[in-house]
């Protein structure tokens, strides 16, 4: 019969790699199973050592390889996010929900209250965190890489935005053009949010 | 294992071609396969094979599909339509490049 570990072992290994600083879920789903499979791989060979011992010697051999995958910052996983991004910005919902964010915007500036250097940086600030918070509360708080990778583009156009912004005249064509481009990729931005997240939470449940 | 960065510029084929054969692998499996038949001579280390895999599934060469084992979740991979005519061409590029370096090393060899 071969040897399977029970779930108290995988959730010790989910734990260990937790602490080693691999952080993201979706990676670390994929080195809880590399990891189990390699020690019931060893045990049905007629390894009689415990799981811990095994556990162990795998950790000395290949613990730096295994941490290599729990950068913050994974460039493949920026690059294939701002491919979706980029296709989102020529949907058709991506296109009505820019056109419509950005009237919002000019209806609330021209009638309820005129943009001023308050505005202009609290405003983006309150649509960052709507965005950020999409994938957080549909994921329950679990960190995946999509998110944190993402999230460094977002804060650099966002930044860009209000920077602009700041030194514009709040009446020129320059600013409503900012915000233009602002309300579209803030609304591409929480497509591509809401889908990676749609996808993570039909795909990765939790054990 | 020999020297691995000779090898490094072949990994993404060689993962392609082994998914060519099979319906679809995971991780752990593909390391031991090449174990297998490299006889120990390719160990693919977990830090070169996941960036790998992330790398062609995010370049649409690969399809994930998750599933529940034993206590935990595993990640299958599986050629994408693309995949399957990509990994013809790679092939090809590859036996190409082994052709041409043993005309340089070996001109009497030959792999047919």
């Amino acid at each position: 019969m071969e040897n399977k570990l029970p779930k108290e072992d995988i959730q010790f290994i989910d734990t260990y790699l937790s602490n080693s600083d691999i952080h993201y879920e979706d990676i670390r789903i994929e080195m809880i199973d590399h990891v189990a499979s390699d020690i019931e791989h060893k045990m049905n060979e007629g390894d009689s050592r415990g799981f811990y011992e095994i556990f162990k010697e795998y950790m000395i051999e290949n613990k730096s390889s295994l941490e290599k995958q729990g950068k913050p910052f994974q460039w493949k996983v920026f690059k294939s996010t701002l491919k979706k991004f980029a296709a989102n910005l020529v949907s058709f919902k991506v296109i009505l929900g820019g056109i419509l964010l950005f009237l919002a915007l000019r209806f609330l500036d021209t009638m309820i209250y005129p943009f001023d250097d308050f505005t202009a940086m609290i405003i983006p600030m309150l649509m960052l965190f709507a965005i950020t918070s999409v994938p957080i509360i549909r994921l329950r708080g679990k960190k995946y890489s999509f998110i944190g990778n993402f999230a460094i583009f977002q804060c650099v156009y966002f930044n860009l935005c209000v920077q602009l912004t700041l030194i514009t005249d709040f009446n020129s064509t320059f600013f409503y053009a900012i915000l233009f481009i602002w309300a579209f990729f803030s609304a591409a931005s929480f497509k591509t949010m809401l889908d990676l997240s749609s996808y993570y939470n039909k795909n990765l449940q939790t054990i | 294992m020999g020297n691995s960065k000779l090898y490094k510029g072949s990994l993404n084929t060689i993962i392609l071609k082994l998914l060519e054969e099979s319906d679809k692998m995971y991780g752990y499996e593909i390391t031991q396969k090449v174990k297998e038949i490299t006889k120990g001579e390719l160990n693919i280390t977990e830090g070169a094979l996941y960036p790998a895999l992330h790398k062609l599934e995010a370049e649409g060469l690969l399809d994930v599909e998750m599933q529940k084992v034993d206590n935990r979740l595993r990640k299958y991979y599986k050629l994408t339509e693309k995949g399957t005519t990509e990994t013809a061409n790679r092939l090809s590029e590859l036996e190409e490049y082994i052709r041409t370096m043993q005309t340089i090393i070996n001109p009497n060899w030959s792999i047919n």
